[in-house]
């Protein structure tokens, strides 16, 4: 063996899990390099095992591999126990520097650190205005970039919406330029004004950069062939999508807005493709993705279908987002033939005034029939999610959180004692509300630490029953997600500084450090409160105005006016509210 | 019942993957290949498959073993794996056992044979003759609870060089088991690239393979 290579190894050996920087995986795309037309390296900001489970990256992977010009391959963010020089792709271990195209998805505001490491591990410049024809162009796609503008100065171009429709034109598009000897410069140009392109180098006074989307989901491409990791991933288990967007409209989810209209997959397509995605990853589970699995049409039907071909293979159905109802309990009956004994349900508001201002259709009845149908079906744990810091909050909502878990538990209580085998655990976890552009709240002023603070105290002293366990994110964090997520341009500095003062894993408990932010913070003169805590007046313009993410400005301020004076918007599937998504063309 | 018997090895980017992952990796290519595994009863049912023994995580083996029961004869299991398996994972021998072989090949493992090689070898023969002319050969073993004197000379069978390489059959199994490194730390300093060469079972002192 080289000596190189076997000082290579020992470096491996001693990281946490040496797994996560060799490829190899099952499905993995063989290329010859020098024969690919276009070069694009996947790039994700966070660790291997967390981007393995991220289906876009699936999707794109899949998408671009298939066309014979082009070769993805992946990079991951390597853990802080290694720093490979130069950061390399896992399919042929060449330099990142020496790609067409870095592509980065921000699914999350503080993986923004990461990315910056990423680029620095691999030796290309930080700030787009530094690169030049040697390097690579990088662009960004993902939830993160429908408000580009804090990340403008590291990215050459972002990509707003779903990969599916234009990336591989984008990638055409280059491949031309690039034989024809042509300069960044002018692809940049020539890439500017396409719908979902956004050039910030580029960017003119009142241009709209529109969202692309695939309207018609069987026709879009789905990876059939899917990537199998060889070490344990978040999710090791076969995916199928059933559904993209949401009807339900709740308004603090930024994911039910942007990714409208909400469109299915027909029972057709998903069986085929779960049968093929099956055979060629061996998987012995399979995971219907969606926002709200249970609003598929005719989910009972195709879920029984789907048992057919699953249960005789061994697979077991795992349904990510349910809501607790009789229907859906039912299907969860069925499909898990491992039993597991925990639910989550997420009434994210303790009161119905507050579930009602933030359009959560989901009454009090509602949960409390739900959970006691879980008891009654042998679940002896439930998992409960709220936020704390929602738009009209008060004092007496915050208490309601309590109050609710409370009843929860009561219900396992009106079970006969034979049938009630354990004692009951009700987890109640209260994250931080972050306000998100283009939902109604994104002019709403975030709640300060203090007052989360003062929130979570109230929670917690108000809870009398032992069989509750109270969980809270950090509101620091949540606070510096919102800064990112409503900033405008001149939050690059303050990330870049940030960078510099050595902030990695921001997304990770252990790792964020709140101090390093305020230094940033202090040292590029931008004040956090500012962008956090202010609340924006209606008329003020907002950084992501000039992104249209499909539903419309005067839609999204109606909601909010709705929102305070407690009326709710009907579920979209069957009481269209003309949010502007499906007739935007 | 039938009882496949697969030899394999795992070498190259595969040595970075430890036992439980290989083990994933194992049960998903067995269905990817379609071999009609047979599964344990009860209500978490697992694929009846077992390893002889596990493999150090960065060690590559030549001469690996497991054992799949299934519920028909399987034909051709090598082959069909093969094209189910990554890079670095290769079934070099397939097989269903007669009925009047055990399938037990954990039981069956008594010694390993390996080669290591270290960055910079200096003196090895030096080293190894001091080590092997001493009476005991003591080693701190620490368990979760304590920590224990062990004299390892009686695990080892033999440890040898040929100035650049190192080669050792020690004790394995479940009985008695020597990891090759415990050795390895009292030769060299720093990092030895370990490869295990074969599994050996034993009868009346004569080593041989697992199964014949």
């Amino acid at each position: 063996m080289k000596r190189d290579c076997m000082t290579e190894k020992k470096i491996l050996l001693q990281t946490e899990k040496p797994g996560r920087y060799i490829g190899n995986e099952i499905n993995i795309s063989k290329k010859n390099p020098r024969e690919a037309a276009v070069r694009f390296a996947f790039c994700f900001p966070d660790v291997y095992e967390v981007g393995m489970s991220h289906l876009g990256m699936q999707i794109i992977y899949s998408m671009l591999n298939a066309e014979s010009g082009f070769y993805c391959e992946r990079a991951f963010m390597p853990w802080t126990d290694y720093r490979p020089d130069p950061l390399c792709s896992l399919e042929t271990d060449s330099p990142l520097g020496v790609f067409d195209f870095l592509g980065f998805t921000m699914q999350y505001e503080l993986g923004a650190t990461n990315a910056l490491e990423m680029l620095s591990m691999a030796h290309v410049p930080l700030l787009a205005s530094d690169r030049d024809d040697k390097n690579p162009l990088v662009c960004a796609g993902g939830p993160c970039v429908c408000n580009p503008e804090p990340l403008a100065d590291f990215f050459d171009f972002f990509y707003i919406g779903e990969a599916e429709t234009v990336l591989v034109n984008i990638l055409s598009l280059y491949a031309e330029h690039k034989k024809n000897g042509g300069k960044r410069r002018e692809f940049l140009h020539k890439i500017n004004g396409l719908d979902g392109v956004y050039v910030p180098s580029l960017k003119k006074e009142g241009a709209v950069v529109k969202k692309v989307y695939a309207a018609d989901l069987d026709a879009a491409h789905f990876p059939c062939k899917p990537l199998v990791p060889l070490i344990e991933a978040v999710h090791n288990r076969a995916v199928v999508e059933l559904a993209r967007g949401c009807a339900r409209g709740c308004r603090f989810c930024q994911a039910g807005y942007i990714y409208r209209p909400m469109r299915e997959r027909s029972p057709d397509t998903l069986f085929a493709q779960a049968a093929n995605i099956l055979d060629c990853t061996g998987y012995e589970e399979i995971s219907l993705a969606s926002l709200s699995a249970s609003d598929y049409s005719n989910f009972l039907p195709f879920a029984d279908r789907l048992l057919e071909y699953t249960q005789p293979r061994r697979v077991n159905i795992s349904l990510p987002s349910l809501r607790a109802n009789a229907e859906s309990l039912a299907v969860l009956e069925k499909t898990q033939r491992v039993r597991k004994s925990s639910l989550t349900v997420a009434p994210e508001a303790g009161s119905q005034r507050l579930r009602d201002a933030i359009n959560k259709n989901l009454t009090e009845d509602e949960i409390l029939d739900g959970c006691r149908m879980a008891f009654e079906s042998g679940f002896d744990k439930i998992k409960l999610y709220f936020m704390s810091g929602l738009p009209t909050e008060t004092d007496a909502d915050c208490i309601e959180i309590a109050r609710l878990s409370e009843k929860i538990v009561d219900q396992y209580y009106t079970l006969p004692k034979e049938k009630r085998r354990r004692q009951v655990s009700v987890n109640v976890s209260v994250s931080c509300f972050v306000p998100k552009p283009h939902t109604p709240f994104e002019r709403e002023a975030q709640a300060t630490a203090e007052q989360f603070a003062h929130k979570h105290r109230l929670i917690k002293n108000a809870i009398r029953k032992k069989q509750i366990a109270f969980k809270y994110h950090d509101a620091e964090a949540s606070i510096l997600e919102g800064i990112i997520a409503r900033g405008g341009r001149e939050l690059g500095r303050v990330i870049l500084r940030a960078w510099e003062l050595g902030a990695r894993f921001d997304g990770w408990t252990e790792k964020f450090d709140p101090a390093v932010w305020r230094r940033a913070f202090d040292e590029t003169g931008i004040d956090p409160v500012y962008f956090a805590h202010r609340a924006r007046g209606p008329d003020k313009p907002q950084p992501w105005d000039f992104v249209d993410m499909g539903v419309g400005k005067i839609f999204l301020a109606g909601e909010r006016e709705k929102a305070y004076a407690g009326i709710t918007t009907p579920d979209c599937k069957n009481n269209c509210s003309n949010c502007g998504a499906c007739f935007n063309e | 019942m039938n009882n496949l018997l697969l030899r394999f090895s795992k070498t190259d980017r595969m040595v970075f993957i430890g036992h439980l992952d290989l083990l994933k990796v194992f049960q998903t290519a067995v269905r990817r290949a379609g071999l009609a595994a047979a599964y344990s009863k009860g209500f978490n049912p697992h694929m009846l498959l077992t390893f002889a023994l596990p493999l150090p995580l960065g060690a590559a083996g030549y001469d690996e073993h497991a054992l799949l029961v299934t519920e028909r004869g399987e034909t051709d299991a090598a082959a069909r794996l093969n094209r189910a398996m990554p890079d670095g994972l290769k079934i070099t021998e397939s097989r269903m056992l007669d009925e009047n072989e055990k399938p037990n090949a954990a039981a069956r493992v008594a010694a390993a044979d390996y080669s290591a090689e270290i960055i910079a070898p200096q003196n090895l023969a030096e080293q190894i003759a001091k080590l092997l002319s001493s009476e005991k050969i003591l080693i701190e073993k620490k368990s979760k609870s304590k920590t224990e004197t062990a004299d390892i000379k009686p695990l080892i069978h033999y440890v040898k060089t040929d100035g650049e390489k190192i080669f050792m059959r020690l004790a394995a199994g479940s009985a008695k088991h020597l990891n090759p490194t415990s050795v390895l730390n009292l030769i060299c300093d720093g990092y030895a690239d370990v490869t295990r060469l074969r599994l050996l079972s034993e009868n009346r002192g004569e080593f041989g393979p697992l199964f014949l």
